[in-house]
């Protein structure tokens, strides 16, 4: 074994051509302010166990995955996340995107049916169909799925205030279909704390917000073995401008009040957390991304396992989904999207994700065309079929920056997770304000960089050019006047007084402390509509305003 | 330390999730046929020694880059290959480019200056400005770099057979501009041999062809000192077919050749080798291409120091040019060529290439618009300003799978060297056909497995859907052949017949002798003797080479 030290280097070979020309910046740092060497080598690592710290694929800590041979087995499920206007449209899309290879559904709702309101409330005005699809009762989601069979495919829905409604809804459809609820496979979003502290669609405040998750964790463990149940995000809290640090911080201390809260109902560990999933966001820093993957798998496996004494491998398996950062796209010049989205696709799939949606390339002027769509599903199919990076798993396993990288974000995400146990956990931490005003640091600063131009975003603060126009595709205004009538007529039509006494059921339920979810059934069996079972439990719960932050 | 070996892992838990359900494919192998376990782990580098494999960047092999901070100093050179029509259209692209931020020239030439022909004559016709820009004498060239200062810009320019006329061209603009031999920038592919494997576009044989080589390795040591003076190229070889490792191993040995021919001249090893660059393909194999271009970097250094002797460090580095793979592009669904654009890219860069070509989304197609070969740019610039993966030196350094595939490509690449210097080198296994027959073969298992749906290709075998036309396509005009040659008819009765004729008298006895031939090449081409012309004396001193049979 030959030796030369690092120092060596940098002082014999390194510091010579820094004095004959400058680098390009003072300093390297990733986006969670880890300043970078110029190289990385073993000395880096020089703590290092290869059991302890990464192990093998499938077995604990889980740092190279959580399946034993990823990729090779089968490739990650593509998702792109799709759903506007009415339910027939959104019908059309699905079908279309399962017949060009895409392997899994998820569902975008608008804005009225994620916060409770019908198409016909006044507060739904202009709202109806736009960044989703607009849901009023179970009849739109029997069109939804219309010719789709829940048995052959697994569903993601974006919901969280009024997941289990929505759920109620998804398992009426299966029992149309005569399909066995233990044959479902899917997710629902149910990820309450990352709406307060960014994205904003809850309704009603923390406590019973995270009761009624619980009841779907009681619900689904029981009767819906293959349903993941919650999906937490941290997807949002990186949109919102969080550093990569945080983003696993803020999300795993989520995960961690959900557990508790769901243990302190009294149930077992390892009967309900085997089914948590995940939601992240792949950003531009590719290295710091693909670091980001391995750190969470790594720190939950040990969060599970020393934190909550969860016996089960199953449960310390951190799984997840990802989105590429629809942040990071530009309407300027939208053909560098297809770029961005490859490279952030790359992170992902290099990281070791479950599931992938691309954020498409035109998403920065319109909801997608189907163009724009297949373009996202093709590059997904690129990555797994031509590029050969599926072969092996955790590619950059034993990489000296890589390994570095991982280390030191799973360093930080700890200082985050310690720091909000000491404020007295996630949600009371929000109602503190302590992530949003982190998360507002973060963005601000990340902005400051992008005006000053110290960060460059290629179409805008440099390489500016004109570009050719795109075609855009747009959600007719009749949606509205549509969803409402049908509304109207459906009311006419169903037997009100089967739907007024669940009503009154859910009324009961909500009140005691029994699960929820078959009065939530009930109801959406007898087209209760979303906003009527909202209205009820906001009668029960009352509503969150705004936490303010200063 | 803990310990537990990969056999157990794969007993306990592995082989239960295998039997649960099969995988993908019943195996799986990089394009050269290097079967890949499903992970690696330390035990896959157990003879591993940090110092002696990898080094420090800059450093002895130059495993992980030949400069120390990389991209933290400056990024590659954004160099895009552009050439079409007349000089005026070529010049009008080439100022386009440089205003949207590209860093270097890379001039294509039409195929009737590639293989020395006028734009008259009767074998241009129906090619003049096709495939790039024709070029029939110093004229063209004053036009082409109108108003770009050849003190300010890099140009790397892609000709091979005609290369000293071009060279010698290039030379004598820069002295009209006033700007010194010495502070040229820039390279010339000048590199036959792989012309004879892949690429086609040679006129003489072997040897007066590496004459000619080593004529200008001499003269820019001499002159133009910053002239890279070679791009030995595996590109080409890549786009007829190879695998990555013939890739390296034809390349590589190719550039022993070129070394050896030179020190048979009697030139000294470090006089030359520092000026020598390579130039590579990045192709669809992620993985395979970032560590194609590592172990290219350490064969070279080792061979340059222990077989060559040379003591000069700046002799042992690798430097080269990438450009992405145009055989991978498709006409189906264009838009999915940025994708794999993108990739290819990326792996060049995390390879350390020192610049880099990006095809644009239209190329299977025509020339690149300019909205096409903008995109390419820009997805140049993402890379290097948004992904921020120029911030580190050989970042995938010590992955045990980077590692073993770095490991695997260098020695299979070894061993088509020495196979190569077995047939008594690069020279002699051409005549024999031997690369030649290689690389058919590996291309007809590559297509064989497309055409059967064993490798997918998207939207060719696989996901195949229709798509939207691509607009804005750029046509070469008709009337660029019919002008080229009013110009050269003119440029013929304007110039002073007898001072071409005294240049091309004075050639043809350097030709025939042993000096070196540069100088009268400028010589020449200063008398704006026509690109043709010059062959034309060549042809006859040197006599032709016809292309050599494959069995």
């Amino acid at each position: 074994m030959t030796n030369k030290t690092k120092q060596e280097w940098s002082e014999n070979c390194l510091a010579s051509v820094l004095k004959r020309s400058p680098e390009r910046q003072d300093n390297f740092k990733t986006t969670s302010d880890i300043e970078l060497d110029t190289v990385y080598t073993p000395e880096d690592l020089t703590d290092s166990d290869y059991l302890e710290d990464l192990g093998y694929p499938a077995e604990y800590p889980f740092t190279r995955g959580v399946q034993p041979n990823m990729y090779r087995g089968r490739i990650w499920t593509m998702r792109q996340y799709a759903g506007f206007g009415s339910a027939e449209e959104t019908n059309n899309r699905y079908r279309y995107l399962l017949e060009e290879g895409q392997t899994g559904l998820s569902v975008a709702f608008d804005l009225p049916t994620q916060i409770g309101y019908d198409s016909d409330h006044p507060l739904a005005r202009g709202e109806v169909g736009k960044v989703g699809v607009a849901v009023d009762s179970l009849h739109d989601m029997e069109i939804i799925f219309n010719g789709i069979p829940l048995d052959k495919i697994s569903t993601s829905m974006t919901v969280n205030a009024t997941c289990a409604p929505i759920l109620a809804m998804y398992i009426a459809v299966a029992k149309k279909q005569g399909v066995a609820l233990d044959r479902l496979d899917g997710t629902t979003q149910n990820d309450i704390l990352k709406e307060y502290i960014a994205r904003g669609t809850y309704i009603f405040p923390p406590k019973p917000s995270i009761r009624l998750i619980a009841d779907t964790a009681a619900y689904c463990s029981k009767y819906l073995p293959r349903w993941n149940y919650i999906n937490i995000a941290g997807y949002h809290i990186r949109e919102a401008g969080s550093t990569a640090a945080q983003e696993i911080g803020f999300t795993l201390a989520d995960a961690i009040e959900y557990v508790k809260a769901i243990v302190d109902t009294g149930l077992d560990i390892d009967s309900f957390a085997p089914r948590i999933s995940f939601i992240f966001q792949t950003h531009n820093n590719f290295f710091e991304e693909i670091a980001k993957l391995r750190a969470l798998r790594r720190l939950w496996a040990k969060l599970m396992k020393e934190r909550f004494g969860a016996n089960n491998p199953r449960s310390w398996t951190f799984r997840t989904h990802i989105q590429t950062g629809g942040v990071t796209l530009t309407s300027q010049q939208p053909m560098n999207n297809i770029v961005r989205a490859t490279v952030q696709a790359l992170a992902a799939a290099l990281g070791g994700i479950q599931s992938l949606a691309i954020s498409c390339y035109d998403e920065g002027h319109c909801i997608p065309t189907e163009e724009s769509v297949r373009q996202s599903l093709r590059l997904q199919q690129i990555l797994a079929h031509e590029s050969g990076i599926t072969d092996v798993v955790d590619p950059l396993g034993g990489s000296y920056y890589m390994e570095f990288l991982t280390n030191e974000l799973e360093r930080m995400a700890t200082e985050y997770i310690a720091k909000i146990d000491s404020l007295g956990g996630a949600a009371v931490a929000i109602e503190q304000g302590y992530q949003q005003r982190e998360i507002q640091e973060a963005s601000y600063r990340y902005q400051k960089e992008i005006e000053s131009s110290e960060r460059v975003v290629v179409g805008i603060n440099k390489f500016i050019s004109t570009s050719p126009k795109i075609t855009l595709s747009k959600v007719g205004s009749e949606v509205e006047l549509s969803q409402k009538n049908k509304l109207a007529k459906f009311k006419r039509d169903r037997d009100n007084a089967k739907a007024n006494q669940t009503l009154k059921r859910l009324e009961d339920a909500a009140r005691d402390n029994e699960n929820t979810m078959p009065a939530f059934l009930e109801c959406v069996e007898a087209y209760a509509t979303l906003g009527e079972m909202c209205d009820v439990l906001r009668n029960v719960f009352s509503i969150q305003r705004e936490f303010l932050v200063v | 330390m803990t310990s537990k070996t990969k056999q157990e892992w794969r007993d306990n838990t592995l082989s239960p999730a295998l039997k649960r359900s099969p995988e993908r494919q019943d195996e799986f192998e990089t394009t050269s046929g290097i079967e890949l376990d499903t992970v690696y782990a330390p035990e896959d580098l157990v003879d591993f020694d940090y110092v002696r494999d990898l080094g420090y960047p800059g450093e002895h092999p130059f495993t992980r880059g030949v400069q120390p901070n990389m991209y933290r100093g400056r990024i590659w050179t954004i160099r895009q290959y552009a050439g079409f029509g007349s000089a005026e259209e070529t010049n009008q692209r080439y100022r386009y480019l440089l205003e949207q931020g590209q860093t270097g020239l890379s001039v294509a030439f039409d195929l009737p200056t590639q293989i020395g022909y006028d734009s008259d004559y009767p074998q241009a016709r129906g090619e003049v400005g096709k495939v790039g820009v024709a070029i029939d004498s110093l004229q063209d060239m004053e036009v082409l770099f109108q108003g770009i200062p050849l003190d300010k810009v890099s140009t790397s320019m892609t000709i091979n057979s005609t290369v000293p006329i071009l060279l010698a061209m290039y030379i004598a603009l820069g002295k009209k501009q006033g700007v010194e031999s010495s502070k040229l920038d820039g390279t010339v592919q000048n590199d036959i041999l792989k012309e004879y494997i892949a690429r086609g576009t040679h006129i003489f044989p072997p040897r007066p062809s590496l004459r000619l080589t080593t004529d200008i390795f001499a003269y820019c040591a001499q002159n133009v000192p910053r002239w890279n003076t070679i791009s030995i190229s595996g590109y080409h070889i890549r786009e007829a077919g190879s695998t990555a490792a013939q890739e390296i191993g034809f390349t590589l040995a190719n550039g022993i050749a070129y070394v050896q021919s030179a020190i048979d001249a009697g030139l000294e090893v470090d006089s030359f080798a520092p000026r020598l660059s390579f130039f590579f393909n990045s192709h669809i194999n992620f993985f395979e291409e970032v560590a194609k271009f590592r172990a290219a970097r350490r064969l070279w250094a080792k061979i340059m120091k222990e077989r060559f002797g040379a003591k000069n460090s700046r002799s042992c580095m690798l430097r080269f040019h990438t450009q992405t793979a145009g055989c991978t592009l498709t006409a189906q669904q264009p838009l999915n060529n940025i994708v794999r654009t993108a990739l290819e890219a990326l792996a060049a860069t995390l390879g350390s290439t020192q610049s880099l070509h990006t095809n644009s989304f239209d190329e299977a197609y025509a020339p690149p618009s300019e909205e096409a070969v903008t995109v390419a740019v820009r997805s140049q610039q993402i890379l290097a300003y948004e992904s921020e993966i120029a911030s580190v030196v050989d970042p995938f350094g010590g992955s045990y799978y980077i590692e073993s595939l770095t490991n695997k490509l260098e020695e299979k690449a070894s061993e088509y060297i020495a196979k190569i210097d077995n047939l008594g080198g690069a020279g002699a296994a051409i005549e024999q056909g031997y690369q030649q027959r290689e690389i058919q073969d590996a291309s007809y298992s590559y297509q064989r497995e497309i055409e059967t749906g064993k490798r997918a290709v998207v939207g060719v075998n696989k996901f195949v859907s229709p798509y939207p036309k691509v607009t804005g396509l750029l046509r070469v005009k008709t009337e660029v052949e019919k002008r080229q040659r009013e110009k050269l008819a003119q440029l013929k009765r304007e110039r002073d017949s007898s001072k071409v004729d005294k240049s091309l008298r004075s050639l043809e006895d350097v030709a025939q002798g042993n000096e070196n031939t540069m100088p009268a090449f400028l010589e020449c081409v200063e008398a704006y003797a026509t690109l043709g012309e010059i062959c034309d004396v060549l042809r006859k001193v040197f006599g032709t080479q016809r292309e050599f049979l494959v069995f």
